[in-house]
């Protein structure tokens, strides 16, 4: 051995704060940096963006310059003069933005995920899981590592936006909220691709879910908002554009969409008067912690779920409070409807004029919208903590083996009914809370809710969540993908081609689409106000029946699963001492 | 006197996948400085069992620990005492060789940049491939890319070793150089835990063996123990008689233990059962009979025609 090799002192790793001694950070600044591809990477950034930024400003000057005036012989004349350059110069800002946005959302989100699959692929994660850094150290090495170069190529465009905001005298007090912003949603994205990357083993399949979920969130996510669950707008960038995008523009257009915001009026949070970064940046970080956290559950063990039991339903109540927090305070001015939140689009700042308020139908689709939302959160919450059918048998052999009695009720062995039904609870109380808001605002007078109103949406969403979930413990993922075809998608499809078919099938498939438990929050919010469809005879009598007669259905199938459940566990089960167990090493 | 802590110590390990078990309660423990091999037909639960020893995966149950630590309770510190060179050697194909090397180092050791080369360019020499550190892992040969990995394994000094098929691909040299490596690293101190289908190297190679079938230990010790408990209790005798050849055979025939008999154009060839006591009096009484010996040969049954009879009777 020489010298300079018995100097080496194994103190180990760096931690994982010194992101800068990150060996995993350091190995793609490495590879991703070679100087061939980074240069092609910052010549292409730079050309683009210069091109954008040259364009719209030169178009920019001599559009803005124009004028048109009548003449003597009632022609119109263009008029030229100098606009004036600060309002030129703040022009290129948004084509840049879209440029950055296409690099840090987009391009690198899909890097984070390839480049994670890769790693996988090739086999070589084994390495970095073999290594002693902490899975934090690792997490953070990936995170930041693998879209190195889409950081660079992000900065490449910065002298440009710089001298835009400089020369446009953009103040500090609109731009930095917005790129911090930016910066926490680039972190939120590329954790969603680091975490696809993590638990997808096709590359390609990776990349395109990671990408598309990017895009779903800008494109069919805020849409949500558009229905009165606008806390979805703060997982982009979006808030935070549209109340700083007034000190960007030009100055005559920043000051109509002033008038226009200051017209429009913003509820916040609980009428916390939270500016929208902070709150945008607060509720991104929220994300990107539990994005960590599974992140973490996976390196520490590799079988680990992605998320503990007390962590997911503990997400479960927030992602309730965060979503009356920000939808009840839109209720009192009527933001929440969608009638108003489209009109506004279209005549901005003219709604006072309008002799407007929502219509029933319109809150019956903004509160089963609501529903079904937190059907699906506690679904896809519930998947990610329910035992495969495996991860039992190997917990009852372990117990066997241990002479113990029970499982951690926190451990991923352990059933997820209980929590899976704590998660029901909260999200009929949610929900309930929400249409109580709504039905007894000023908008319906004389309108109410039945005092069984939260029993029947507490039943809704314990027999659809635990079914899911019973039915994913007791038959595994393909049983409860059958199940979602065939009971969910295939009785909306049916009843769709019967009801355009022929009229007088109309009530034949209003029973048949209520056989769906997708369907089931719209069913019970039309049931428990019924007056909100009008009278349609029949098919007005045949909804609420059918909706019972299908959850009392669902509820029967509910119990026997429970029941086949149980004695599925005790069959399982060995007698042995009170005692508990987890798996070797596992953290609950 | 205290028992010294063994490398390696697993006790009642199980792994299973589904209903299939593919390690069932197997407890051993090797000794620090032991070169241990792990054989056993496809399917015994080699690999399970090593990538468990590599906190690679859960057990069912069980408990391993490497010198005293406890891989489940403390995975990390267990990681820095440990060496892992898995089947079929994986490398990044992004990366040049001492990049590789370089990178495992750090994520090991931290430490400045300059020591650590002296550390990459140490282990570089020791499996002789100095010359393609500024090569990308992927243009590397089969056997350079075991060779490459096993510089990496060796790294940071691991106190226990475990490795998956070490020598596949390798050329006869590096094999021998392998071979050496490994024994010098035992001799340091080093528990060097290994996996082979090549069982002529394995058996000159390790310091004591087990054998694994259907997740079980079927006999561990060192190589004669081993065959002493899974070959077939006879052994062939090859005998060179300088005259009367066919009636020494014929007297042969009729002694105990002689199971089969062949008369050959130089030797006599049969196949004994009994013990060696019992060979010792076979071949005095030989003697006594007044036929002339020239050579007499025992052939034990190879490790090969052991794991043939295992992997039949799994049949």
């Amino acid at each position: 051995m020489n010298e300079m090799a018995s100097a080496l002192i194994a103190a180990g790793p760096a931690p994982a704060w010194k992101l800068w001694r990150n060996p995993i950070f350091r190995r793609y600044c490495r590879t991703r940096l070679r100087p061939r591809a980074l240069g092609v990477a910052l010549l292409i950034t730079v050309l683009v963006a210069g091109f954008a930024f040259a364009m719209s400003r030169t178009v920019a000057k001599s559009e803005m310059g124009r004028t048109w005036k009548q003449g003597p012989n009632q022609q119109f004349v263009m008029e030229y003069h100098e606009p004036k350059m600060s309002d030129v110069e703040r022009v290129p800002f948004f084509f840049l933005l879209g440029i950055q946005g296409l690099i840090i959302f987009i391009i690198a989100t899909g890097q984070v995920a390839g480049g994670m699959t890769a790693d996988a692929d090739e086999k070589t994660m084994d390495y970095v899981r073999l290594s002693p850094m902490t899975p934090l150290a690792k997490v953070l090495g990936y995170l930041f590592g693998l879209p190195i170069r889409e950081w660079i190529m992000f900065a490449a465009t910065l002298p440009f936006t710089a001298w835009s905001l400089w020369k446009g005298q953009v103040a500090a007090e609109y731009w930095v909220p917005l790129y911090a912003v930016v910066i926490t949603a680039a972190v939120l994205y590329h954790l969603t691709g680091l975490t696809a990357g993590t638990v997808l083993k096709n590359r390609r399949w990776a990349f395109l879910v990671s990408m598309g979920g990017v895009f779903l969130l800008y494109s069919v996510v805020p849409q949500l908002g558009k229905f009165g669950l606008v806390y979805f707008d703060y997982l982009t960038i979006w808030p935070v554009i549209t109340e700083t995008a007034h000190g960007f523009m030009p100055e005559t257009a920043g000051a109509a969409m002033k008038t226009a915001q200051n017209l429009m009026g913003k509820a916040r949070f609980f009428n916390l008067d939270l500016p929208e970064a902070a709150f945008t940046i607060f509720s991104q970080l929220v994300w990107c912690v539990t994005f960590v956290v599974m992140l973490w559950r996976r390196w520490y063990r590799a079988e680990s779920h992605l998320l503990g039991k007390a962590w997911a339903t503990g997400m479960c109540v927030w992602i309730q409070i965060v979503l009356l927090g920000c939808s009840l305070p839109l209720v009192s001015s009527g933001q929440l409807f969608v009638s108003q939140r489209l009109g506004a689009m279209f005549r901005l700042g003219q709604r006072t004029l309008f002799n407007w308020s929502p219509s029933l139908p319109e809150a019956i689709l903004t509160i089963s919208i609501y529903g079904t939302v937190t059907l699906l959160v506690m679904v896809l919450l519930a998947l990610l903590i329910a035992p495969a059918k495996e991860t039992q048998e190997l917990g009852s052999r372990r117990l066997a083996k241990l002479g113990a009695h029970r499982v951690s009720r926190l451990g991923d062995e352990a059933s997820a009914v209980w929590f899976v039904a704590i998660m029901a609870i909260v999200g009929a109380a949610g929900w309930n809370m929400f249409a109580q808001k709504v039905i007894g605002s000023h908008w319906f007078p004389g309108q109410f809710l039945p005092a069984w109103t939260p029993w029947v949406f507490g039943l809704v969403l314990l027999t659809a969540g635990l079914t899911s979930v019973l039915l994913y413990e007791l038959k595994g993922a393909k049983g409860l993908f059958l199940a979602v075809i065939f009971a969910g998608v295939v009785p909306i499809l049916v009843s769709s081609v019967m009801a355009m078919a022929d009229k007088n099938l109309s009530v034949a498939s209003v029973w048949i689409t209520s056989a769906s438990p997708l369907l089931a929050p719209t069913n019970a919010v039309s049931t428990v106000i019924p007056d909100g469809l009008g009278d349609h005879g029949a098919i007005h009598l045949a909804g609420p029946r059918a909706f019972a007669f299908w959850q009392g259905m669902l509820t029967i199938l509910t119990v026997w699963l429970l029941v086949l459940h149980r004695q599925e566990r005790r069959s399982r089960q060995l007698p042995g001492a009170a005692q508990t167990s987890q798996v070797p090493g596992s953290k609950a | 006197m205290t028992t010294p802590t063994p490398a390696i110590d697993i006790h009642e390990l199980r792994v299973d996948y589904g209903n299939f078990v593919a390690v069932n309660d197997l407890t051993l423990s090797v000794p620090a400085g032991e070169i241990f091999g792990l054989v056993g037909p496809n399917g015994a639960g080699k690999t399970s069992t090593l990538r468990v020893l590599a906190t690679l995966q859960t057990p069912t149950y069980g408990s391993v620990k490497l010198s005293g630590i406890d891989i489940f309770e403390a995975p990390e510190e267990a990681r820095r005492i440990l060496g892992y060179m898995p089947d079929l050697a994986p490398v990044p194909s992004d990366m040049k060789v001492w990049e590789f090397l370089d990178f495992s180092c750090e994520s090991f050791l931290g430490g400045g940049a300059a020591e650590r080369k002296a550390r990459w360019e140490e282990c570089l020499e020791m499996v002789q491939l100095e010359d393609r550190k500024q090569a990308m892992c992927k243009s590397l040969s089969r056997g350079q890319t075991q060779r490459l990995v096993l510089a990496r394994t060796l790294l940071h000094r691991p106190k226990v070793m475990i490795l998956d098929e070490p020598a596949s691909g390798m050329d006869p040299l590096s094999r021998r150089n392998l071979r050496l490596t490994l024994r010098e690293l035992a001799a340091q101190g080093t528990a060097i835990f290994v996996s082979s289908h090549i069982l002529s190297e394995l058996s000159e190679m390790c310091t004591s063996l087990c054998v694994m079938n259907r997740g079980a230990l079927l006999a561990s010790g060192t190589a004669d123990e081993v065959r002493s408990v899974l070959g077939r209790s006879e052994r062939t005798l090859l005998i060179g008689v300088v005259t009367r050849r066919e009636e020494a055979a014929a007297w042969l025939r009729n002694r105990p233990h002689v199971r089969s008999l062949e008369c050959q154009a130089e030797r006599i060839s049969l196949a004994f059962a009994g013990s060696q006591d019992e060979q010792a009096d076979l071949l005095e009484s030989l003697f006594q009979e007044g036929f002339r010996v020239s050579v007499c040969e025992e052939r034990k049954s190879s490790f090969e025609d052991i794991l043939i009879s295992v992997a039949e009777e799994n049949q």
